[in-house]
């Protein structure tokens, strides 16, 4: 991963092993068939111009395996590190090698996360992946779509942050539900329990877009529960509903120019953050009035914390009843990620 | 075939695991080899450095013999400068004497120690330089055809059946140090691998970083017991009596070099003088000035001062930069007994609250196996390293190998001053070890020593089991 991209397009690492990314090797074995080997592909497609290499572009890639049990290489948005001349050329010889990868390891699935618009500032976790680029710095053409369709690449889908001040979401909902269900409790988790109720929540159907149900590989997966950071709805018997947030880590690269905060976890308790991000959730129902009352707790902990603005990723566009609840509540739609998939032949 | 006046080559360290399968270990270059290669090729000589590690890293049908079909020289170098290439650089020479008549001549620290010896027990070297090497392996070509190998400094030389040693001595001064070029790795098959390799253990895997090694001086001004370059040590060998630096302009140079050919970490492993740290804030202050984009690994050699940590983050990219440190015991009375920059333990805490501060990813080396240690010391260190991976989540790397015994330390010098009883004596010694480890046979000794404290075993069994019980995922958790 060359030094370039995190001067020019700053990013966090939250993935497996993120201890070792200051000792330049991050190791994580993907499972598939009965074979093993590594996850994380780094990607730099350089230039020789006078006996001079020049890195031009960087993609970070990685496999997975998706809910149907297939093997994927995933990538994740393609970033200039210098000009962007004979760009089409330079994608065009990307994707060649990526489609030879993809075919050495018998992957025949390629996939491209491809930041189509953003609006505002996006808070952190910024992908689908363990990789969060600063999306104030990156530089989004939307031509490079066009080449990726010319390569065979289609829409799978398409994922929608939303953003809204605090205070406002809270008066609004505080208006709407004010006396909420006694049908169930909402309790804030520990990790010990997050754990214990994992499987569980992967059975709530109404949920946050993610790569793949198959563990182990969760964006989420090696993220600390910060207090007041994950919430439970449950009722007697069972778990009705889970939401959870984190705030924006990339927030500390103004400060402390780090690519792997974590390793810090101390600062997460005293940084003055402003943003923060929900960033999965799930429902047993499309009950507003459950929804809502998760969201309250997330708010009110947020709101504790000094926090000015919510985020809300990793809504499907398809997810018509979350995304109706959050644009009735005031809710701005600052980001829409596509992910777009090719057949390997 | 192609005919080129020297060839350096690179020993490496084998071990056969199974008639199948071999591993590769101890595959760092000493970092004098490319000034050495590039002093020759400026003064005209067609120079190339094979790694013969790397080669069979990159074809594994890769043999010496096939190498030797390809390229002849009248002058092949050797280096030997750690002791874990004991075997393999004897095994280069002894091919090397098979498939042709070249001259053969090691050098490095080991070679040198040993090198009476080494010149006594193996016809197929006919000469060893002692100490530093790059001046004299210059000489060494131009005196090689009808010169006179006295006039070779630092030189000790077959002479029909005798040995003897050149009546020149050169010891680098600092200018001399300045007229090296430590960055020309285009003299060595395969840099751009080479780069990939980041540890000395290390292997061909995709990675993240690409890494290069920078000499910023030479020389130590305290003696760890355990340490086969410190001040004796280095005096014995080299004949410096205190650390020389290169100028920070050279130093400047060396990375903006490194820079150009895309190595993103540069490993920075000088630190002679705890209470004069000014080199490095003028230095850290030059590579800011001339904006040059790189990552360090930073191997303090004692504690430092809150300023100069603030001054290593704002000079280096972070993305692979990382500051190492060796407290080697949790002990104090064990540390002090044996590390020549003593620290109490509240001073590294305090030092590990600074870097906590400034955010800078920290990589901690313990060991077993030091002097007086008994199993009761090292609890203290276990209690250390759990304590640090509770306390301090950024520390990156916590772990703890066993010493190794390493010619020319005080240790091997006065084994019973320090309470050791040696296992490897002589070069024969290492050599038979490593000749063991290459065949896949069993040994007598993998460290070479016991203590008066401690049998070989307890020694390795020690460091396992701090690794078993220190690191682990879940301390993370429970530090967040």
């Amino acid at each position: 991963m060359p030094l370039k991209l995190f001067k020019a397009t700053p990013f966090i690492y939250s993935g497996p092993d993120f201890k070792s990314l200051p000792c330049g090797v991050i190791s994580d074995v993907v499972s598939h068939r009965g074979r093993q080997f590594e996850r994380f592909l780094p990607i730099t497609v350089s230039s020789i111009e006078n006996n001079h290499v020049t890195d031009r572009l960087f993609c970070f890639s990685f496999f997975y395996v998706n809910s149907n049990g297939e093997l994927v290489l995933f990538l994740t948005h393609p970033c200039w590190l210098s000009d962007i001349s004979e760009k089409s050329f330079l994608i065009d010889f990307l994707l060649a090698n990526v489609e030879e990868i993809a075919r050495s390891i018998d992957s025949r699935f390629i996939e491209v996360e491809f930041h189509d618009k953003v609006i505002s500032k996006i808070a952190f976790p910024t992908s689908l992946s363990h990789l969060s680029y600063d999306l104030d710095k990156i530089h989004i053409q939307r031509d490079e779509l066009s080449i990726l369709t010319r390569h065979g690449f289609e829409e799978e889908t398409a994922i929608l942050c939303y953003e809204q001040k605090i205070f406002d979401t809270e008066k609004l909902l505080r208006e709407k539900f004010h006396s909420l269900s006694k049908d169930y409790i909402v309790t804030s988790t520990n990790s010990t329990r997050l754990q214990q109720i994992k499987e569980k929540k992967k059975m709530l159907p109404i949920r946050s877009y993610t790569l793949s149900n198959e563990m182990p590989f969760i964006a989420s997966e090696n993220l600390p529960v910060l207090p007041n950071t994950v919430f439970i709805a449950h009722n007697e018997n069972d778990i009705v509903g889970f939401i959870r947030w984190f705030p924006n880590l990339l927030e500390l690269l103004q400060t402390d120019s780090t690519p792997t905060p974590l390793l810090f976890p101390y600062v997460l308790k005293i940084h003055p953050f402003k943003h923060g991000k929900i960033f999965e959730w799930s429902l047993k129902t499309e009950n507003t009035e459950l929804f809502a009352a998760l969201l309250l707790h997330i708010l009110q902990a947020m709101k504790r914390q000094g926090l000015d603005i919510c985020q809300i990723t990793n809504v499907c566009d398809k997810h018509s009843f979350i995304k109706n609840f959050l644009e009735h509540y005031g809710f701005q739609k600052i980001h829409r990620m596509k992910v777009l998939r090719k057949k390997v032949t | 075939m192609k005919v080129l006046d020297c060839i350096l080559l690179h020993p490496t360290t084998h071990f056969r695991i199974s008639p199948y399968e071999e591993r590769l270990r101890y595959v760092i270059m000493p970092m004098g080899y490319i000034a050495s290669a590039d002093l020759l090729e400026r003064e005209g000589y067609d120079v190339r450095i094979f790694h013969t590690g790397l080669e069979h890293m990159c074809n594994p049908y890769f043999t010496e013999e096939e190498m030797f079909r390809r390229y002849e020289a009248p002058v092949v170098g050797i280096d030997l400068h750690w002791y874990s290439h004991a075997y393999d650089a004897i095994r280069l020479a002894k091919l090397i004497k098979q498939v042709s008549n070249a001259f053969v001549v090691l050098g490095g620290f080991t070679a040198s120690y040993f090198a009476e010896e080494i010149l006594s027990s193996f016809n197929c070297v006919d000469a060893v330089i002692c100490g530093e090497a790059e001046v004299p392996l210059l000489e060494l070509m131009k005196h090689r055809v009808n010169g006179d190998p006295r006039e070779v400094p630092n030189l000790l030389y077959r002479d029909g059946g005798s040995i003897k040693r050149s009546r020149r001595r050169y010891i680098a001064t600092m200018q001399d140090l300045d007229q090296l070029d430590f960055s020309n790795l285009s003299l060595l098959e395969n840099w751009e691998k080479y780069i990939k390799l980041t540890c000395e253990n290390d292997d061909l895997r995709p990675k993240f970083k690409t890494q290069g090694w920078i000499c910023i001086g030479r020389g130590c001004s305290v003696n760890c017991t355990y340490c086969g370059g410190g001040k004796s040590a280095y005096r014995n060998l080299t004949g410096h009596g205190t650390p020389i630096f290169r100028s920070k302009k050279k130093v400047v140079e060396t990375l903006a070099a490194f820079e150009d050919r895309k190595i993103s970490c540069a490993y920075i492993d000088f630190d002679p003088y705890q209470s004069r740290r000014k080199f490095y804030h003028e230095l850290f202050a030059m590579i800011r000035q001339e904006k040059i984009d790189i990552s360090s690994q930073f191997l303090l050699w004692s504690l430092s001062d809150k300023q100069l940590l603030r001054n290593f983050k704002r000079t280096f990219n972070p993305l692979y930069s990382t500051i190492t440190l060796s407290p080697e015991s949790g002990s104090e009375y064990i540390r002090k007994l044996n590390k020549g920059f003593y620290y109490d333990n509240v001073a590294l805490f305090h030092w590990l609250n600074h870097a906590k501060d400034e955010m800078i990813p920290i990589e901690l080396y313990f060991t077993s196996g030091l002097s007086w240690e008994t199993k009761d010391h090292f609890e203290d260190t276990i209690q250390l390293g759990r304590k640090i991976v509770k306390d301090y989540p950024m520390v990156v790397s916590n772990v703890c190998n066993p010493i190794i015994m390493e010619p020319g330390c005080p240790r091997f010098v006065a084994p019973k001053e320090y309470g050791i009883s040696l296992k490897f004596r002589r070069f024969a010694d290492f050599y038979d070890t490593y000749e063991r480890f290459a065949n896949g046979l069993p040994i007598r000794s993998s460290l070479g020593y016991e203590t008066n404290q401690l049998s070989e075993t307890e020694i390795i069994q020690l460091s396992q089991r701090f690794n078993e019980l220190v690191t682990t995922y879940d301390d993370y958790i429970n530090a967040c």
